[in-house]
């Protein structure tokens, strides 16, 4: 129950001459819900990215599980390809954006990567897609296509297409920025069952309610580096760092 | 001669013009996929190749790339020139001078694609060529329609080009009956059937475009 599903350790990064990630040390375990908060301009988006591997630290080691996906040599991190190929079984993300392929139906955009990247069958795939879909209630618009679903139903859609990959964790970017209040409800639900099925989440957001309905785990994040690290509670209740008080505050 | 038998050798004509046409799009269409991709290379000596070769394309005219890839192997080494030649030689023209006209339109509209299909199918693990293949391509196409239909009809009429080299396309089958015959009615005919072909190829055009309607971005 315990394993470790990601570990990262003295991690940076940067844009140009701009600073962003400061010696980051992750790790993450199996089962938990974890949600990274601070302020915007962070950096937690560039470390989603980065763990999401979008992005390359300039420094730093990455592993998933036993995947070494980077080590650092002489200082610099240098990535295997090969173990940056495996490692994307084993994360997810869903974009702040959702980034959906327009041109497929809702069925399609789940379909695809299983016949593509996974090279199942077509009827398996099917079944598997019509089962996620149902499972995000979003069977009845499975021959809908993107631009004819809701915000909501969007991001349900990119829930279920990382889901179908079935990932061991999965990253959310910002998800409630695109919802009203009776939306992040339902997201919520969607997390905390998603939570019960065991998959892992890592969820950056700077929506502290939001991040106090869903979180077990809490990371306080401010000016690239990770701050605090707590249950919800000791983040929430006794935050130990003044700058952490400050945020939640 | 009377109209009908000036109509068939006309049609003769336009048979070699549909053939040009065909072989051009059949062979500039992938081809331009290919030098639009070298230009968006990372590879400056990947990308530079293909940025000359559409700027010597699109900056000198069709009819002197003819001339020139016509007459060349004779003047470069004395070689005969075939009568096959000439029609091979008038489709790598063609083929050649059009793939720069639609790499470029490639180009701009695999840049016109949002970044994150392609972060999205990065994160699911999708190769490159199944990035493009899969999830880019069928959205450019759907993009680039408009513009690649102008030049489809801009080619239409380029064909009569051909008739410098000597190849009884349309055009030429009209000059040779009009000064036979001394009339312009091969010439009106000719620009009927050139008419009507350009129609049925908006048609074609329109019809796919619509297809494509059933999604937006
Ligand atoms: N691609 C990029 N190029 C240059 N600067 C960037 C880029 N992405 C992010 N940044 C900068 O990195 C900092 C952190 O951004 P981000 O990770 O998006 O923060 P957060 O998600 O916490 O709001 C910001 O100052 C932002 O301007
Ligand atoms: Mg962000």
């Amino acid at each position: 129950m315990n394993n470790v599903l990601l570990k990262l350790s003295a991690a940076n990064k940067s844009f140009g001459n701009n600073h962003i990630l400061k010696d980051i040390d992750l790790e993450i375990h199996e089962g938990k819900v974890n949600v990274l908060i601070g302020p915007s301009g962070a950096g937690k988006s560039t470390l989603l990215r980065a763990l999401s591997l979008l992005e390359s630290f300039e420094s730093g080691e990455l592993s998933y599980k036993d995947i070494k996906v980077c080590t650092n040599v002489d200082g610099k991190a240098i990535y295997d390809e090969q173990a940056v190929q495996k490692s994307k079984e084993i994360f997810g993300l869903v974009f702040q954006q959702f980034n959906l392929f327009p041109h497929l139906s809702a069925l399609e955009n789940i379909t695809n990567p299983l016949c593509v990247v996974k090279k199942m069958d077509k009827d398996v795939a099917k079944q598997k897609a019509l089962c996620v879909l149902d499972k995000l209630q979003l069977l009845s618009k499975k021959d809908f296509y993107p631009w004819q679903l809701s915000g909501g139903q969007r991001q349900r859609l990119a829930i279920a297409r990382a889901l179908a990959m079935e990932p061991e964790i999965l990253y959310f970017d910002e998800p409630t920025s695109a919802l009203d209040k009776q939306l992040v409800t339902d997201l919520s639900k969607t997390i905390k069952d998603l939570a019960q099925d065991n998959l892992t989440m890592l969820i950056v957001t700077h929506d502290l309610d939001f991040a106090r309905e869903v979180a077990d785990q809490v990371y306080y994040m401010e000016a690239g580096r990770i701050i605090e690290e707590g249950t919800s509670s000791e983040i929430f209740e006794r935050p130990k760092q003044s700058l952490t008080q400050a945020f939640i505050s | 001669m009377d109209i009908f038998t000036i109509l068939v050798l006309l049609l003769k004509g336009f048979l070699v013009t549909l053939l040009i046409f065909a072989g051009t799009l059949i062979g500039s269409l992938p081809l331009g996929i290919v030098v639009g991709l070298m230009r968006l290379s990372r590879l400056k000596l990947v990308s530079g190749v293909a940025r000359v070769f559409i700027s010597i394309m699109r900056g000198t005219p069709l009819m002197l790339q003819l001339l020139a890839i016509f007459f060349g192997p004779y003047f470069l080494f004395g070689i005969r020139l075939s009568s096959e030649w000439k029609i091979a030689a008038c489709l790598l023209a063609f083929i050649l001078n059009y793939s720069a006209y639609f790499a470029e339109i490639y180009r701009s509209g695999l840049q016109s694609i949002p970044k994150g299909q392609t972060e999205a199918c990065k994160v699911l693990g999708y190769t490159k060529s199944q990035t493009f293949f899969q999830i880019l391509l069928p959205q450019v196409i759907k993009r680039i329609l408009p513009a690649m239909a102008n030049e489809i009809i801009t080619l239409v009429k380029d064909t009569s080009l051909a008739f410098v080299i000597g190849i009884s396309e349309l055009m030429s089958q009209a000059k040779a009956i009009s000064a036979a015959e001394v009339s312009m009615i091969p010439f009106a005919l000719a620009a009927l059937i050139y008419w009507v072909f350009n129609t049925v190829v908006e048609r074609v055009l329109n019809q796919i475009e619509t297809r494509m309607g059933y999604y937006h971005e």
